[in-house]
């Protein structure tokens, strides 16, 4: 790549004149000659001599060494012909004068020449604080974006904007080859030639197209986008027979670089995103192996073993014992259900496939039917509840947040002793309704309290009690698709006491009892 | 009064089928089995059961469009199966003309006594004054509701409510049905109408409005009025 730096051309562009620059050094100098006119009784030669180099200095920093030459020359004749005496006429009595002629003119050109050269860099240190800031803004803009054809497409556009021609980017697609991914003012399909010379590139490492040897039949100027070793793309900018100043040069480079920096980061980000869902899906599959089977095979063995006795025909059961059995096959086949419920509904989750319905929802209602799906399991725990009236409607998944009710109050069941309470809680706290529900177990362990969310986590001291670890996890999930909060945390009196919260609609929106009919 | 009544199970797994078929023999019913749902529908037709049970997940045809093509001919009742998670294809399946449904894993209890509720009303006299609900009675005539010999004062609307759901006493009611039945049809959206009332409903007859005993939800569907 060094030696192509070098075998480019330097040609500055030629700096373009406008003729309204030479008309305007005439029209300054017009104007000096009236004003030193008409104060030629005040004035003396060499003041008016000083007041002509105004124009040649104004010329020269505003339109450049040309028209200050220019208006150099004609200040001179002016000089000569209006006030050198003898006056009207070109010629000059006194030879001192031609000296002065002759410094003013040098003074003229050094001072054209030297400012020209001033403003040339002041314009190049301009373009370059503007395109530095433009890469900076461009660093910063995609630091959080890890979308490939975003990046591909603001890329193309800003680089565009900044060196001021048409650009595109491409990057390789699944099989290797390479497509448009962003693109400026550009053409949207490429050549052969054109593509040819942007896969050289890429393939090479190295850049091809206008302005190179390599290919440079091509429109465009292909920059491949590397960083070290990784090949991301190729950044074209349309040149199309142009020069190409190291200046511009150095910019294209930069812009390349950076961009070759951000698709990089994107594919890290993405494969680690990769890896982290393999990872993940890994170790639910472990953790279903493990917990899932041996929470299925206890009440399955349960079942087994009482049908396999009811079916023994050798030994008369009395009718209590047959109840017993009969009971145990019942409680075993809903604890089954429950556990192959809690998976569904932790397939769905993970899956993406849990679709809210909207829906208006009464928490009253919710708890009704929540505490009457628990139904036979409850002789265990008295379950109390404490609603406060008149709350209003919101809306959600009723059906979603009654299985949250469910798994809350039946965790509360199995970590609690029997014969305790369990009270359900559910009040409005400003523009939120909150439910929670209060144990008298042995209550969370406080470094547990974030953790017993996490899938499969299971608290270390409660390990005796049979459970997959999903219940709570699934209860987060629902609770915050309906940007809801869920948390944990040690009732005042000991226990576990386990709440969330719902947003409730805006004041317009709510719904309340209310709303409803009044007593006739 | 099950004796010689007949049923017809459509439903694709053999263990459910043999489980009813069991169940509903030793309770007298006369049972004919279909295992899809071509194959139902036809002896729909030729055994004319007076009542079907319909599984929703057959493997040749929708079990909705099962109970659609029944419905165009026969009056029978009848109870679908599903599963809890399909609260739509329930809602869907009602519509359709089905009259009650029973959700997988269900007691053989439960089925029986939806089984009753949808037998009675086919034999209902529809000229009954006073309908009763094990402690609740509503007096059509009188536009009186008396819950544990005590009257309850209720709305216009909420005796509306609570008439529409006597008169299908131990059915499910959907929100739209009930919508439909009180606020007529240009108000099929707003379920929320049908929870603020039922609410209020439940604080008058209810002793514990939070456990309701009467006005049962049936989560994602309706309500049913259960006697005690």
């Amino acid at each position: 790549m060094v030696e192509e730096r070098k075998a480019e051309k330097t040609v500055l562009p030629v700096a373009t004149y406008n003729k309204l620059y030479y008309l305007g050094g005439l029209v300054m100098t017009l104007l000096v000659t009236v004003v030193s006119w008409l104060g030629k009784p005040q004035l003396d030669l060499v003041n008016i001599s000083l007041i002509y180099l105004l124009p040649v200095l104004l010329t020269a920093l505003w339109w450049g060494r040309w028209p200050s030459y220019v208006t150099a020359v004609l200040c001179v004749m002016l000089f000569d012909f209006l006030f050198v005496p003898p006056i009207f006429t070109f010629s000059v009595y006194d030879i001192r004068h031609i000296w002065s002629f002759i410094i003013f003119l040098i003074v003229s050109f050094l001072l054209g020449g030297r400012t020209e050269l001033l403003r040339q860099q002041a314009t190049i240190a301009q373009q370059r604080e503007k395109s530095v800031r433009a890469l900076y803004n461009f660093s910063r803009e995609i630091a959080g974006v890890i979308d490939l054809a975003r990046i591909c497409q603001e890329m193309a556009r800003q680089a565009g904007e900044t060196i001021g021609r048409a650009t595109l980017v491409l990057c390789p697609d699944a099989g290797g080859k390479l497509c448009i991914t962003g693109s400026h003012d550009n053409e949207l399909s490429l050549s052969k030639a054109e593509y040819a010379a942007a896969d050289w590139s890429f393939k090479n490492g190295r850049v091809a197209g206008c302005s190179t040897k390599i290919m440079s039949d091509a429109e465009n100027l292909y920059v491949p986008l590397t960083d070290g070793s990784a090949r991301s793309g190729v950044f074209g900018i349309k040149i199309a027979g142009q020069m190409v100043s190291p200046e511009e040069r150095r910019l294209i480079d930069a812009w390349a670089g950076l961009a070759a920096m951000a698709i990089e980061r994107v594919k890290l980000v993405q494969q680690a995103q990769k890896t982290a869902v393999v990872v993940e899906s890994d170790k639910l599959r472990m953790a279903l192996f493990n917990s899932v089977s041996h929470e299925l095979r206890t009440p399955l063995a349960a079942i087994t073993g009482a049908i396999s006795t009811l079916l023994d025909s050798s030994i008369d059961y009395s009718a209590e014992a047959r109840a017993d059995l009969l009971e145990s096959i019942l409680y075993g086949s809903t604890r089954m259900e429950r556990i192959v419920t809690n998976l569904l509904d932790t397939a769905r989750q993970e899956s993406g496939m849990l679709k809210l319905k909207n829906d208006w929802c009464d928490i009253e209602d919710i708890v009704g039917t929540a505490l009457r799906r628990i139904g036979e399991s409850r002789c265990t725990h008295a379950v109390l509840t404490q609603i406060a009236p008149g709350l209003p409607l919101f809306l959600g998944d009723c059906v979603l947040l009654e299985q949250v009710l469910v798994n809350l109050v039946d965790n509360a069941m199995k970590y609690s002793p029997s014969g305790t309470a369990i009270t359900i809680v559910v009040e409005q706290r400003d523009k939120r309704i909150t439910l929670a529900v209060i144990d008298q177990g042995s209550g969370i362990a406080a470094e547990d309290t974030v953790r017993i969310f996490e899938k499969f986590y299971r608290a270390p001291q409660v390990n005796k009690v049979a459970g997959t670890g999903l219940g709570l996890s699934i209860c987060r999930g629902i609770i915050e698709a309906h940007n809801g909060r869920i948390w944990a945390e040690n009732h005042a009196a000991g226990g576990a006491k386990i709440t969330f919260s719902l947003p409730l609609p805006d004041e317009g929106k709510a719904i309340s009892f209310e709303a409803g009919e009044r007593d006739e | 009064m099950s004796e010689g009544m007949r049923v017809l199970i459509i439903d694709d797994e053999p263990q459910i089928r043999k489980l009813l078929n069991v169940s509903l023999h030793a309770q007298s019913y006369a049972v004919e089995e279909a295992a899809t749902g071509q194959d139902g529908i036809n002896k729909a037709a030729i055994f004319k059961p007076d009542l079907l049970i319909v599984d929703l997940g057959l493997p040749d045809i929708d079990g909705k469009e099962v109970v659609k093509q029944i419905r165009q001919w026969s009056h029978s009742p009848i109870i679908v199966l599903t599963v809890r998670e399909e609260e739509q294809d329930k809602i869907e399946a009602l519509d359709a003309g089905a009259d009650d449904y029973v959700t997988k894993p269900f007691g053989m209890g439960e089925l029986m006594a939806r089984m009753r509720v949808c037998l009675r009303r086919m034999s209902a006299d529809a000229n009954e004054p006073v309908l009763t609900c094990g402690a609740l009675s509503v007096d059509l005539v009188q536009r009186r509701v008396v819950v544990d010999g005590r009257e309850v004062k209720l709305t216009p609307t909420e005796y509306e409510i609570i008439k529409i759901m006597a008169q299908h006493a131990g059915r499910v009611l959907t929100h739209k049905q009930l919508l439909k039945a009180v606020w007529g049809n240009a108000y099929n959206e707003d379920t929320h109408y049908v929870r603020i009332y039922v609410g209020q409903l439940r604080r008058k007859i209810e002793k514990d409005p939070a456990q309701p005993h009467y006005i049962i939800t049936e989560s994602g569907v309706g309500y049913r009025l259960m006697g005690r």
